[in-house]
């Protein structure tokens, strides 16, 4: 059972995230259209996407810092591999993400080496790899062939994209997989406190393996879907990717340390980012205040995360 | 009068700003001014020096014109832009033209694709669009990247011939980061032009000084005893690799000539004889001449086959009347390496400070 706690936090992020879009709908007109809805609604798959791999491997008291790199050379091979059609390619594309994420994983956890120091050195190579890949350039769909990814644009129930669609069904599966199978409580065991998961008899590697194949898997689903509706990938694309995807994660309340949040966090997190950083461009306000905005915003939910929990702790002491 | 662009900037950035003090409070309103239309761009940001005077020159005209201008900043990844663009066009707010700049130009394909739909005039800025395009744009307006090359490699094919400490042969080619396709089209021209000079080694840098010093420190050791000349694409780059030559124990202008082809705002190297000279490459008249080139697309409903230069006149703009070409270049003159070559030179009215001031 959800605890109650976790309930009003999420609440309160919620209606933060309400907050914001209501800010930026008073200002944009047609910001709350069925049109600008599902603008803002492709314009959050891609880190929409990763966010939940990147989620996964923080549940899990690690950190994917390849997903950036993963996500560019993932983007490259499907669109060379096109000609096999658009979703076999992409199955290409996946599998190989989460066999690089799971090869991660294996290391990480056979080795007992640091998450961050492991995925720098991926981090490095992969976009090496991209380069070397892609002959330091754009490799592009051809032009006479960019009508037979017109499909992504589709629109279902007038909000919905086959991408945007594709997002919701990560988040749905990732959130079930999580809350209520083994492996998916396994990571939050690890993520909690390794000790106690070791001497409750949960395997350390597992879930290590686990997490870091969703995550490798979803940064390569996100670069392939991304790469395909743009019709070209680039060996230096995503490279803010990262930093997107962790603030989306942190704003949604997963913890750094591991083992707290969900989710339905991750996917408030996304949309108040993207309600966030898509109103300050949409108003045509320069790059660096988008970048301070975005850092304001994260450091104010940090800030009032800390504040929630201090309350609740105090409310919880003077109870006893 | 407030101006209704400046009005609008100040909106977003009180908004942005206002945000980031945590003052999530309904803004206020712009005045409404009378305005005859609205020019959205897309572009990477405008923290780089170049691209900060483009934006400059853009609104200056922009104002000029009695238009509004919405610059839109992206990261410097194409995704983001493509999701601005979908984002803008679901916006439904009335824009008479879009004025397009991708970070990578192949990559924005997609996006530029989908500007075209929306029937609404596309000018393509600064990066040479890729073939296969045609369809997609209505015009170009900006440099050309291939003349700006070729003049490069004249200008360093003549200092060879007159240099007296110097026998040009070997040389190295530091670009624009890869796949940016401005420094892929510029090194092509500069192949070709540069009669006479061998290429040892071609290796991407980025835009800036120490972009260029990095990358030079790392391969001129394995090249200092055969390299006679180096071409950087701009004279930022050429900067961090004149501080690597030196470093190296080499003399740039006596034992090594360098070439950029692109003036910035730090003349030192210049007037040092370090550079053998510089073409100017005016940001703000790029921007500027992009707005006019959305105006008269606009204005004429048609575009005439074809390229044209617009006047390097010394004194005045060209005129806001007249066709509107698919490629329109502003001029790239070349000037010399002296005090008095740069306090002598002047394009549209402006001097070389005011035009290579980043």
């Amino acid at each position: 059972m959800v605890r109650r706690d976790t309930i009003n936090e999420l609440g309160i992020r919620a209606g933060f995230m309400l907050v914001v879009y209501l800010t930026f709908a008073l200002q944009l007109p047609n910001y709350h259209t069925a049109t600008g809805i599902a603008a803002l609604l492709d314009g959050a798959v891609l880190i929409g996407t990763v966010s939940v791999g990147v989620g996964i491997s923080m549940l899990a008291g690690e950190f994917d810092l390849s997903v950036g790199s993963l996500a560019a050379l993932t983007g490259i091979i499907v669109v060379q591999a096109v000609g096999l059609g658009v979703f076999p390619a992409m199955l290409v594309g996946v599998a190989f993400a989460a066999v690089i994420g799971a090869l991660q994983g294996l290391a990480i956890g056979i080795l007992g080496v640091n998450s961050l120091v492991f995925t720098i050195g991926s981090l490095i190579g992969l976009r090496g790899l991209a380069m070397v890949i892609s002959g330091e350039n754009s490799v592009t769909i051809p032009i006479d062939h960019l009508d037979e990814i017109d499909f992504f644009t589709d629109r279902y129930f007038g909000i919905f994209s086959p991408l945007s669609l594709g997002m919701v069904a990560v988040f749905v599966l990732f959130g079930l997989f999580l809350r209520f199978t083994r492996w998916g409580r396994e990571i939050y065991a690890i993520g909690g406190g390794r000790n106690e998961a070791k001497a409750a008899g949960v395997p350390l590697l597992r879930p290590m393996v686990i997490a870091f194949t969703c995550s490798g898997a979803l940064a390569g689903l996100g670069g392939s879907v991304l790469s395909l509706r743009l019709g070209s990938a680039t060996p230096l694309g995503f490279d803010t990717l990262l930093l997107s995807a962790a603030t989306t994660c942190l704003i949604g309340g997963i913890a750094l340390d591991g083992g707290r949040g969900n989710v339905i966090g991750i996917a408030i997190g996304l949309f108040t980012l993207r309600f966030f950083i898509t109103g300050v461009a949409s108003l045509g306000a320069p790059y660096y205040v988008q970048n301070l905005a975005a850092g304001a915003l994260l450091i104010l939910v940090i800030a009032g995360q800390i504040g929630f929990r201090a309350l609740h702790r105090r409310r919880a002491f003077h109870r006893a | 009068m407030k101006s209704p662009n400046r009005s609008g900037q100040a909106k977003a950035r009180l908004l942005g700003l206002a945000a980031a003090a945590m003052l999530l409070v309904p803004l206020a309103a712009a005045p409404a001014c009378a305005s005859n239309g609205l020019f959205v761009v897309f572009m990477p940001p405008g923290t780089d020096n170049y691209l900060a005077q483009w934006q400059k020159g853009a609104r200056a005209k922009a104002k000029d014109l009695g238009y509004d201008i919405k610059i839109i900043e992206s990261s410097r990844d194409q995704a983001e832009q493509d999701s601005q663009v979908q984002q803008e066009i679901a916006s439904g707010e009335k824009v008479d033209g879009y004025i397009w700049w991708p970070y990578v130009n192949a990559a924005g394909t997609g996006s530029l694709r989908t500007l075209s739909k929306t029937g609404v005039p596309v000018v393509f800025t600064n990066q040479y669009p890729i073939a296969g395009t045609e369809k997609f744009w209505t015009a170009y307006a900006g440099v050309n990247d291939f003349l700006n090359a070729e003049t490069a490699a004249k200008a360093l094919v003549k200092a060879c011939g007159e240099s007296k400490t110097v026998k040009c042969d070997k040389g190295l080619i530091i670009t624009f980061p890869a796949g940016y396709s401005a420094g892929s089209d510029r090194m092509k021209a500069f192949k070709k032009a540069a009669t006479g000079l061998t290429v040892i080694q071609e290796h991407d840098a980025g835009f800036m000084a120490q972009e260029g010093y990095k990358t030079a420190a790392q391969i001129i050791p394995a090249h200092k005893s055969e390299i006679s000349w180096v071409y950087t694409e701009s004279d930022s780059l050429a900067e961090g690799v004149i501080q690597a030559l030196k470093e190296n124990g080499l003399h740039p202008g006596v034992d090594v000539l360098v070439v950029g082809g692109t003036c910035h705002g730090d003349t030192t190297n210049l007037l040092q004889g370090e550079l053998i000279g510089s073409g100017i490459q005016a940001a703000y008249l790029e921007g500027w001449s992009s707005v006019q080139t959305a105006y008269k697309a606009v204005k004429n409903g048609k575009v005439i086959d074809g390229e044209t230069y617009l006047p390097a006149n010394t004194d005045k703009p060209p005129s806001d009347d007249g066709p509107v070409h698919r490629f329109n270049f502003i001029p790239n003159p070349w000037v010399g390496n002296t005090q008095a070559d740069l306090d002598a030179f002047r394009l549209w009215g402006y001097g070389f400070k005011e035009l290579c001031n980043y």
